[in-house]
C-alpha cells in the first residue's frame, strides 16, 4: 500500500476555466490560472470589467471564545467590529464574522494561514477550527457596479470600504468584500464551494455582455 | 412630397446619417433621431393606422407615446408605439390590426356596421349559446386586435438591474431640471429621468422662444456641474410601490430603483377636443404639430385650421406660421380670446382669429385618408356649435390646443390624491404621500417661469424632507417657500366636446369609442366612473385612458350634474407605460448547486435529478439498458461487490462548545451526553408538536465537537432552528454549516473495505474501526472523516473531505476498487437499496404530521430523558391510541402496482398510502413503506390499494427491514 501525497486542491469551477483553454500553475497547493487564449492576458486591469477566479487560496475559520486572543497571540491585527477586515501579511485578509468568529484568507502563494492552521494543532481552551472552502471569485474593472447592480438589489456606494456584507448575488448567498486598489474599483466574492460553478456562468454572461472577459489570476492579491 | 423643413437649432434628428426602412411593404427614408410617425409623415404619408374596432384611417396624433392607432410590427416585435419607435438601417415596420394591409385593409367596412355596435354589444350579443362562445371569441380576436406574437422570436436575455439614490425625479423639463439642481447642490443624489431621448421637455419643443434653447442649455449645464445627478434619458418610470420603489424601463432592461424620495415633474398630457371626424389623419394635437416641427424639422401641413383654448394654441399657430405652414383660421372656444401678447402677434401674423368658435367637424377627402377642411361654428351660450351657421374652411390639418392633464399617475400609485381645481380647469395633486412631490405643470403651474421655481421649490423640499428623515428631528421639515399659484386664464376648456349625430366623434381613439357611447352607458345605470370604465373600456386601451380618460369624466359628470370631484377618477395602477414582456421577463437566476463530483458524472453521461436546489445522479446509464435495469444493476453490485455514491448533498454540521452534547440532547429525541468520542448515534429530531423533521447520525470527534450528517433537503431550515435554539437557550455552543464545504461519498458493498484500505492509513479493521464508529485521518492524501455507516445496509463508509479535493479522493477510489467491480450508483439505486433495508427518508415516508411512534422509530426516543424539543407534545400524542403506522409491504411478482401515494382502501375507507414503492427489488420481488391503520399493521396482512385506474392491487404486510434483518452485513 502506498500512500498519495497531499493533491492540489482543486477550484470548483476548474472544469469551466479548462474548457476556456486556461494554463494552470499550482501556486501553494491551488491550481490557479495563470493564462488564458485571450488578448485580456496582458492587461493588468481590464478597462470594462474582469473576472477572476481565486478560489483554492488557503483559508481558515476561528471559532470560540478564545479565538481572538490566540489570534493576537499570532501577531494577527484582529478587526475589531463585526464585519470588518484587517490585510494579513502574506497579502490575505482577516474578517470578523461574530463576536468569536474570524475568517482568514491567505494570499496567492502565501504561507501564513498554512502555517496558522498547523499552529491550530496544538490548540487549547475554546478555540474551533472550521472548515472552509468558499469559491473567492473577484470583480474588478470600471464597469464592476454593473455588474453587481445586474446581480445584487444592495447598494454599494453606501457601503463603507474593506467591509464584508452579506447578501445574495444572482440569487445565491455570498459574502462580499469591497478591495479595492490603485483606483481600481474591485469586489471579492465569496461563495458556496457548491453554488460555485452556477455563480460561475453567470456572472461570465453578465461580463461578456458588458465587453468584459474573464481574467487570469493576479500575482497577488488585487 | 417631402414635409422635411430647413435645418433648425435644437432639432433631434442626424441629417448626416440617413436611414432607409421599409412601412407596409414600401421604402422611405427618414434621419437618425425620427421615429417612424415622424419620418413618414416627412414623406407625406399620413395614413399610418387603423382603429382598433371600426379600423378607421387614423394618423400621428399625439407625437408623444400615446398614439394606439400608430402600432406596428417588425418581423420579430408586435405592438410598437410608430410615434416612439426610432427608424433604424434596414427597419421592416407593418401596422397591427389589419387584413390584407393598411390602404386596402378588408375590415374597414366594419364602421359600416357601427351603428350596430354599440358600446357593449358584445356582452349582450355573445354569450349565447354558449356552445359558440370559442367561435365568437376566437373571430373576435382577430377582428379588433393588435398584433400577433411570433413565437419563432426568442430575444436575448434583458438585463434587470437595481439601482438606488436619494431622489428621484421623473421628467427633465425645466420643473424637472430645476428640482434636481436644487436638490443635487443640497447634495442629494438625484436620479433624473425623461422618458423622450432628450432632455428639456417643452423647452425643446413648446414655448417657441428662441431664448430657450440657451436657457436649456443653462439648465442641463448645471446638471452636469453636480456631480451627484445622474440623468437618464429614455426611461420610464413605469410603476411607484411601497417604499420608493421604483420600476424603470429603457429600452432593454428594468430598472429596480430604490429611492429615498420622489418628485414627479412629468408635466402634462394635451388633451383633445371631441367633434365629427376629430379621429382622421391630418387632426393632431397641438403639442404634436408643435414636436414634429422642432424636434423632426417636418411641416406638419400645408393650410391649418388651430382649434384653441388657451394661449397654448395660439403659440401653435405662431409656429406653424414660422413653419410655413398657411394658417387659415383659429378658432378659439372662448368668447373673450386670449388675453396675452399673444394673440396681437397671431394678429401681427395675419392669421384669423374666431372667438367663441369651435370646429364642428373635419371634412374628410377620399378614402378619410387625409382631411380637406374643416367647418368653423360659432358656440351658443351653452358652448354647442351652431351647425346652421358653420363655415368652411379649407385645410388639410387641424390641430387641437385645449387643455391639458397631469401626467401624474406616479403620484396615484404613490398614494397621492388629487383634486379638480377651477383655477386651471384640470385636476392638482391635493395630498401628497410622505417623500413624495410634485412641480411644473403636473402641479398645476404653467408659466415657464413659476416652473422653474416651482421645481427649485419642490427639490429644496425633498432636500428637507431627507435631511429630516437622517437627523434625529421629528420628522417635519422647516417651512418652505409656498406653492405656486397659476395666475391668468385656465390653460383648460372645461368642456371640449361636441355633439355629432353621425356617431363619428371620439372620446377614446384606443377602443373607438365615440360621444353616444357614454349617453348610453350612462342610460344603462352606469353612472359611477369605475363602473363607466369597465362597462365602455374607456381608458382601457393601449394609452391607458391619457387622452381620453378626462374627457370622460367631463361628459359623465356633465350626464349626472355633478362636479368633477364628485364624479372621481379612475385608478391609476402600474405600468404608467406600456412596457414589453420581454422587459418584465428579463434575465432570470435558476440558482443550482452542484457537488464536487459533477464533473465526472457529467463525463459518465450520468442522468441528473433536480433535489431541492442540487443535481445528483439519479442513474449512470448504459448502452442497451433501460433506466430501470440500469438501477437494479447499480444495486445488485453493491449487494454483490462494491459501490460508490456521491452524497456530497448531504447536510454537514458541526456544533462545537462545552453545551455542545447537552445541546444535541435538547435538539434530539436521543442521548448523546455519554457518547463515546470516535462513535455515531442516530439522531431524531422533531419540532414543538413532536412532528418528525429530521433524522441523520451524530458523530463524536472530541468531547466538545459534534459532526452532524443531515438530510439533503432539511438542513437548511434545520441548521436555522438550531440557530434559533441555541439563543433561546443561550447555550455555549457554536453552530457551522459546512454542507456546501465538505464532499461526501459513501463506498459501500462487501469489497468496500478493500476499496478504501488502499487509500487509507487508518485501520479499517472491524475491531478498530466498528460498525457507528467515525474516525478523522486522510483518504487519497486529503484529510478526511469517515463515517461507519449501513445506510444501504451492507458494509459501508462514508468519506467526508474538503471540496476542493473532492473529485481527487473519488477518482482515487473508482481507481482503488476497479480490481472489486467498483460500480458508482445513483440516487435512484439508494432510495431501493435504503427501502430494502426499511430505512425511512424523512419527507418521504414521513409526512407533516407524522410522529416517531408512527414511523417505528420511537426506539429513538431516549428514556427518562428530561428534555427534547417535542417532548411534551409527544407525552400527550402518545396518551391517545395511534392512528397509523409505517410498514412494509410485498407484492407477488405480476402483480399490477401502485404508485407513491396511492391510497389503502379498506372497507371502503381510506386505510392508509403507499410511501416508496420498488418495483424492481434486489430480492426478486416488488416492495413497499406504506402508513396503515394499526389493525392492518401486523405482518401478513393483506390489503389493499386502488390505482389509477380503479382497479386494485393487493400486498401484504411484511415485517422491516427487508434485507438483512439481523444488519450482519454491515457490521
Amino acid at each position: 500500500m502506498t500512500m498519495p501525497e497531499t493533491p492540489p486542491r482543486r477550484s470548483p469551477i476548474h472544469d469551466l476555466l479548462e474548457a476556456r483553454g486556461a494554463e494552470f500553475r499550482v501556486v501553494g497547493g491551488v491550481a490557479l490560472a495563470v493564462r488564458f487564449p485571450t488578448a485580456e492576458n496582458h492587461a493588468d486591469v481590464p478597462k470594462s470589467v474582469g473576472l477572476c477566479d481565486q478560489s483554492g487560496l488557503p483559508k481558515l475559520g476561528l471559532k470560540g471564545r478564545d479565538a481572538e486572543s490566540w489570534l493576537a497571540n499570532q501577531r494577527v491585527d484582529v478587526p475589531a467590529a463585526i464585519y470588518d477586515s484587517r490585510p494579513l501579511p502574506d497579502g490575505g485578509v482577516i474578517v470578523r464574522f461574530g463576536t468569536d468568529e474570524f475568517f482568514l484568507e491567505g494570499g496567492v502563494g502565501g504561507e501564513f494561514v498554512p502555517a496558522l492552521a498547523a499552529e491550530l494543532e496544538s490548540r487549547s481552551g475554546h478555540l474551533y477550527d472550521i472548515h472552509r472552502e468558499e469559491a473567492a471569485f473577484v470583480l474588478l474593472g470600471s464597469r464592476v457596479g454593473e455588474v453587481l447592480s445586474q446581480t445584487c438589489a444592495l447598494d454599494f456606494r453606501a457601503l463603507p470600504p474593506r467591509r464584508v456584507v452579506f447578501t445574495r448575488v444572482a440569487g445565491v448567498s455570498c459574502g462580499i468584500f469591497p478591495d479595492s486598489a490603485d483606483n481600481v474599483p474591485s469586489y471579492r466574492i465569496w461563495v458556496d464551494y457548491a453554488s460555485a460553478p452556477y455563480l460561475w456562468e453567470t456572472l461570465v454572461e453578465i461580463v461578456e455582455s458588458l465587453g468584459g472577459s474573464v481574467v487570469p489570476s493576479p500575482r497577488g492579491r488585487v | 412630397m417631402d414635409r422635411r423643413l430647413p435645418p433648425r437649432p435644437g432639432e433631434w434628428i442626424d441629417r448626416g446619417r440617413s436611414v432607409e426602412f421599409r412601412f407596409e411593404g414600401r421604402t422611405y427614408r427618414g434621419f437618425a433621431g425620427d421615429v417612424l410617425a415622424s419620418a413618414l409623415w416627412a414623406s407625406d404619408v399620413r395614413l399610418l393606422g387603423r382603429s382598433f374596432k371600426y379600423h378607421r384611417p387614423r394618423g400621428l396624433y399625439s407625437l408623444a407615446g400615446h398614439d394606439a392607432n400608430v402600432m406596428v410590427e417588425d418581423g420579430r416585435r408586435t405592438n410598437l408605439r410608430g410615434d416612439l419607435l426610432p427608424i433604424v438601417p434596414g427597419l421592416d415596420a407593418r401596422s397591427v390590426n389589419t387584413a390584407g394591409g393598411l390602404e386596402r385593409d378588408r375590415l374597414r367596412f366594419m364602421e359600416w356596421f357601427g351603428r350596430f355596435l354599440p358600446v357593449g354589444f358584445y356582452y349582450k350579443a355573445f354569450h349565447t349559446p354558449r356552445l359558440l362562445f370559442p367561435f365568437y371569441e376566437n373571430n373576435m380576436r382577430k377582428i379588433a386586435g393588435l398584433g400577433r406574437i411570433n413565437p419563432a422570436n426568442t430575444p436575448d436575455d434583458s438585463p434587470k438591474d437595481y439601482a438606488f439614490c436619494d431622489l428621484l425625479v421623473v421628467g427633465a423639463g425645466p420643473a424637472g431640471l430645476a428640482a434636481a439642481i436644487a436638490a443635487g447642490e443640497s447634495g442629494l443624489r438625484v436620479l433624473l429621468v425623461d422618458e423622450r431621448p432628450r432632455p428639456g421637455g417643452s423647452l425643446a419643443w413648446q414655448t417657441g422662444d428662441s431664448a430657450n434653447g440657451p436657457r436649456l442649455e443653462g439648465l442641463l449645464a448645471r446638471v452636469r456641474a453636480c456631480g451627484n445627478i445622474e440623468l437618464r434619458c429614455g426611461t420610464q418610470a413605469g410603476g411607484w410601490y411601497a417604499d420608493h420603489w421604483i420600476a424603470l424601463f429603457d429600452d432593454r432592461r428594468l430598472t429596480k430603483l430604490r429611492a429615498r424620495a420622489t418628485l414627479v415633474a412629468a408635466g402634462c398630457f394635451e388633451q383633445p377636443a371631441v367633434f365629427r371626424n376629430n379621429d382622421l389623419p391630418g387632426v393632431m394635437l397641438g403639442s404634436a404639430a408643435q414636436r414634429l416641427i422642432h424636434l423632426y424639422a417636418v411641416k406638419p401641413f400645408d393650410r391649418a385650421v388651430v382649434l384653441a383654448a388657451n394661449g397654448d394654441g395660439y403659440r401653435v399657430a405662431l409656429d406653424l406660421h414660422a413653419a410655413g405652414v398657411d394658417v387659415a383660421a383659429v378658432a378659439d372656444l372662448r368668447r373673450e380670446g386670449e388675453p396675452t401678447e399673444l394673440a396681437r402677434q397671431v394678429a401681427e401674423a395675419g392669421i384669423p382669429v374666431h372667438h367663441g368658435h369651435g370646429v364642428g367637424a373635419a371634412i374628410p377627402g377620399a378614402g378619410k385618408k387625409r382631411i380637406r377642411g374643416a367647418t368653423l361654428c360659432p358656440l351658443d351660450s351653452a358652448g354647442n356649435p351652431r351647425t346652421d351657421r358653420a363655415q368652411r374652411v379649407e385645410c388639410d390639418g387641424i390641430a387641437m390646443s385645449v387643455g391639458w392633464t397631469p401626467n401624474g399617475g406616479l403620484i396615484s400609485q404613490a398614494g397621492g390624491r388629487f383634486v379638480y381645481a377651477e383655477n386651471v380647469e384640470q385636476l392638482v395633486p391635493s395630498i401628497l404621500p410622505k417623500g413624495v412631490f410634485a412641480a411644473g405643470r403636473a402641479n398645476g403651474v404653467f408659466d415657464l417661469d413659476d416652473r422653474i421655481a416651482d421645481g427649485t421649490r419642490a427639490g429644496l423640499a425633498a432636500a428637507a424632507h431627507l435631511a429630516c428623515t437622517d437627523s434625529s428631528t421629528n420628522g417635519t421639515p422647516p417651512a418652505g417657500p409656498e406653492r405656486i399659484v397659476h395666475r391668468g386664464p385656465p390653460p383648460s376648456h372645461p368642456f371640449p366636446i361636441f355633439a355629432d349625430k353621425g356617431k363619428k366623434n371620439f372620446v377614446d381613439l384606443d377602443e373607438d369609442l365615440h360621444l353616444a357611447d357614454f349617453a348610453n352607458a350612462h342610460q344603462e345605470g352606469y353612472d359611477n366612473v369605475e363602473l363607466l370604465k369597465r362597462f365602455t373600456t374607456v381608458g382601457m386601451g393601449p394609452s391607458q385612458g391619457k387622452l381620453s380618460n378626462v374627457n370622460a369624466v367631463r361628459i359623465l359628470a356633465r350626464l349626472n350634474g355633478a362636479s368633477i370631484n364628485d364624479t372621481g377618477t379612475t385608478t391609476s395602477r402600474p405600468f404608467h407605460q406600456p412596457v414589453s414582456l420581454e422587459l418584465l421577463a428579463g434575465r432570470r437566476f435558476h440558482p443550482l448547486r452542484r457537488t464536487p463530483i459533477d464533473p465526472w458524472h457529467a463525463r459518465m453521461s450520468a442522468v441528473m435529478m433536480h433535489v431541492g436546489d442540487w443535481l445528483r445522479p439519479e442513474y449512470y446509464p448504459r448502452e442497451g439498458r433501460s433506466r430501470d435495469v440500469c438501477i437494479h444493476d447499480e444495486a445488485a453490485n453493491v449487494r454483490r461487490n462494491v459501490g460508490l455514491i456521491d452524497v456530497g448533498t448531504l447536510g454537514k454540521l458541526r456544533i462545537d462548545g462545552p453545551d455542545a452534547a447537552a445541546f444535541l440532547e435538547r435538539i434530539y429525541t436521543g442521548r448523546f451526553g455519554k457518547q463515546a468520542v470516535g462513535s455515531l448515534r442516530y439522531g431524531l429530531a422533531c419540532d414543538e408538536t413532536g412532528v418528525i423533521i429530521e433524522d441523520g447520525i451524530i458523530a463524536r470527534l472530541a468531547d466538545d465537537r459534534f459532526y452532524v450528517s443531515a438530510t439533503t433537503s432539511g438542513v437548511a431550515e434545520f441548521f436555522r432552528e438550531m440557530q434559533r435554539w441555541a439563543l433561546i437557550w443561550g447555550m455555549d455552543v457554536r453552530l457551522s454549516n459546512s454542507t456546501g464545504q465538505l464532499a461526501a461519498m459513501n463506498v459501500a458493498g462487501p469489497h468496500s473495505r478493500e476499496a478504501l484500505h488502499e487509500l487509507t492509513q487508518t485501520d479499517l479493521s472491524p475491531e478498530a474501526f466498528p460498525y457507528l464508529g467515525v474516525r478523522e485521518g486522510t483518504v487519497a492524501g486529503a484529510p478526511a472523516i469517515l463515517l461507519r455507516v449501513g445506510f444501504v445496509g451492507e458494509l459501508g463508509y462514508e468519506v467526508h473531505v474538503p471540496a476542493s479535493y473532492g473529485l481527487h479522493v473519488w477518482q482515487s477510489l473508482v481507481g482503488a476498487g476497479e480490481r472489486f467491480s467498483i460500480q458508482p450508483f445513483g440516487v435512484e439505486a439508494q432510495r431501493l437499496l435504503r427501502l430494502e433495508k426499511g430505512h425511512l427518508i424523512v419527507g418521504q415516508d414521513t409526512d407533516a404530521l407524522t410522529t416517531p411512534d408512527e414511523a417505528d422509530v420511537a426506539w429513538a426516543i431516549g428514556k427518562g430523558k428530561p428534555f427534547f424539543v417535542g417532548m411534551r407534545s409527544l407525552e400527550i400524542v402518545r396518551k391517545r391510541p395511534l392512528s397509523r403506522r409505517l410498514v412494509g409491504l410485498t407484492f407477488a411478482n405480476g402483480t399490477p402496482l401502485p404508485e407513491e401515494c396511492h391510497l389503502i382502501i379498506a372497507e371502503g375507507e381510506i386505510a392508509g398510502r403507499i410511501t416508496s414503492i420498488a418495483p424492481n427489488s434486489t430480492l426478486g420481488h416488488p416492495i413497499a413503506m406504506a402508513f396503515v391503520r394499526p389493525d392492518l399493521a401486523e405482518p401478513g396482512t393483506a390489503v389493499r390499494i386502488r390505482l389509477d385506474d380503479g382497479t386494485f392491487s393487493e400486498g401484504r404486510v411484511a415485517k422491516l427491514p427487508f434485507y438483512d434483518p439481523e444488519s450482519a452485513r454491515q457490521r
